[in-house]
């Protein structure tokens, strides 16, 4: 977390902990994320087509 | 030569692109407000922006380049001469062959203020006075904000080079202090008839069109990609050759960075209002509050982090709204406070925390971001939101011209104000529900 670098002469990446293990723990929560956001948009629905049945409207 | 024309042509085009923000907004406020109100939100809204344009240039310009160091400081005794040349007076503020620089600087500076009144502006619709709205839209505008910007977002500003304080996108700059001198005003200002009943629970007093605020919405978000290139420096070296894009604060940066971080923190903003709420007004805003969160460390941010600090910004955004509506009653229509207040104020510490360490500019030996330099500029943003919002719209409720009369707000302020009607062919406005109708209760009065 945080910056990798001290300075910024010859700097190339200098994302937040570009060079180490972080971004790779970022990217696997945001993947996660990703992921069950789009699962619980099926949840979601099955819900409330369940809380709407017989409804005829 | 070249090279300052290719830097106006990009500032130029941002500008422009910013003026998206506007037509956002318009359409944002008029679909917020009940068919009763739709023109006069609007009106509102169009004053905003057209009253800050020249107190910006009256004022505005000139407290930026002239209160860097605070309102009065030892450093900057001569101050006046500091700031001449941004004096509306001056050569430069004007066509002149000898300065491509300042016309553009300035307009993109004044769409950002103007940013700050439309900001403050949704949330007092239906009930506000044009008159004090327009004066409290040319207070933010043109000087609570600005004095923030002078102070954190300007390569000399104290709290940067004191502090380290650090804030690419102005998420505090311009949002927190916009969503805290919203709820300063909001706070005087009292919420709509009809939406709190005598037992205190809360009615929902729906927008007129929804659809229209999503659209608005969208608009929000393309003319972003104008603020956020606004928000990057365009240096050249006096040949064809840009040297290198900085932040304000005199730091490398990219376009491609902030592209990825813009794209991915509207989506974690999208997608975590969607898991919270699943209503598309939410989610539009938390396109928009993502983007915010983001914000100050924009720049700096592995874009999966941009992503999850957009999402944990949106996802929390409705809850504080829904408590900032209960517990406090605070009459937001258009949630600017959470969007603007509370996602700012989230962005400017989510810095400190996920952004902390990052050298200043090149050989300038001042200090680098941190989590205390944030939390002493989040602290400093609210207080120049809340306070000038607080103080100014209860020094116009003393006066009695703050609020419109009960029966013009009952009526609606387009019968009362408004000399054309937003729906003539449909239903005349006066003849619309009153608030709370259509949950069957009585509007509290």
């Amino acid at each position: 977390m945080g910056s990798p670098i001290e300075a910024w002469e010859g700097v190339a990446a200098y994302f937040t902990g570009a060079g180490g293990g972080m971004p790779l723990v970022w990217m696997l929560i945001a993947l996660v994320v990703t992921v069950a956001s789009a699962l619980s948009a099926f949840f979601h629905e099955n819900k409330s087509y369940r809380d709407h049945r017989g409804d005829p409207h | 030569m070249a090279g300052a024309i290719n830097m106006e042509i990009y500032y130029y085009w941002c500008t422009a692109l910013m003026v998206l923000i506007h037509m956002g907004f318009l359409g944002y406020e008029m679909g917020a407000s009940r068919v009763k109100n739709a023109l006069a939100a609007g009106v509102k809204n169009i004053l905003a922006f057209a009253f800050t344009v020249p107190a910006f240039f009256f004022v505005g310009w000139w407290i930026y380049n002239t209160w860097p160091r605070g309102l009065y400081s030892q450093d900057y005794v001569d101050a006046a001469e500091l700031g001449a040349y941004a004096a509306p007076w001056d050569a430069s503020m004007g066509p002149n062959l000898a300065d491509n620089a300042t016309g553009v600087f300035w307009a993109a500076f004044t769409l950002f203020a103007a940013t700050t009144a439309s900001i403050y502006s949704g949330a007092v619709i239906e009930r506000i006075r044009l008159g004090s709205f327009v004066l409290l839209a040319v207070v933010l505008g043109a000087v609570a904000w600005v004095v923030g910007a002078a102070w954190g977002w300007h390569p000399d500003g104290w709290l940067s080079t004191d502090f380290g304080y650090h804030d690419f996108a102005c998420s505090g700059v311009v949002h927190l202090i916009s969503g805290a001198f919203a709820l300063g005003v909001l706070i005087n200002l009292g919420p709509r008839i009809g939406k709190y009943n005598p037992d205190g629970s809360v009615n929902t007093i729906p927008a007129h069109s929804l659809p229209l605020t999503l659209i608005g919405l969208m608009a929000i978000i393309v003319g972003f990609f104008g603020f956020l290139g606004g928000c990057i420096i365009y240096n050249t070296d006096g040949a064809l050759e840009v040297s290198q894009w900085t932040t304000i604060y005199g730091t490398p940066a990219t376009l491609s960075g902030i592209a990825f971080n813009t794209l991915m923190s509207f989506a974690g903003g999208v997608i975590g209002a969607y898991v919270m709420t699943r209503d598309p007004f939410w989610m539009m805003s938390g396109g928009l509050g993502g983007i915010i969160s983001a914000g100050a460390g924009l720049d700096l941010y592995w874009p999966p982090l941009a992503f999850l600090i957009g999402f944990v910004g949106a996802f929390a955004m409705p809850a504080f709204a829904r408590w900032l509506e209960t517990k406090l009653r605070i009459d937001d229509p258009v949630g600017a406070v959470a969007v603007h207040g509370f996602c700012g104020l989230w962005g400017v510490i989510a810095a400190g925390i996920f952004a902390a360490g990052y050298p200043a500019a090149d050989g300038s030996g001042l200090p680098g971001t941190s989590f205390g330099g944030q939390l002493a500029g989040a602290g400093v943003m609210l207080l120049l939101g809340f306070v000038p919002g607080y103080l100014g719209s209860l020094a116009l409720k003393v006066a009695g011209v703050l609020r419109v009369p009960p029966k013009v707000e009952i009526m609606g302020l387009d019968v009362a104000e408004i000399p054309s009607r937003a729906y003539p062919e449909s239903a005349p406005p006066h003849s619309a529900p009153a608030a709370g109708a259509a949950a069957g209760t009585v509007p509290a009065e």
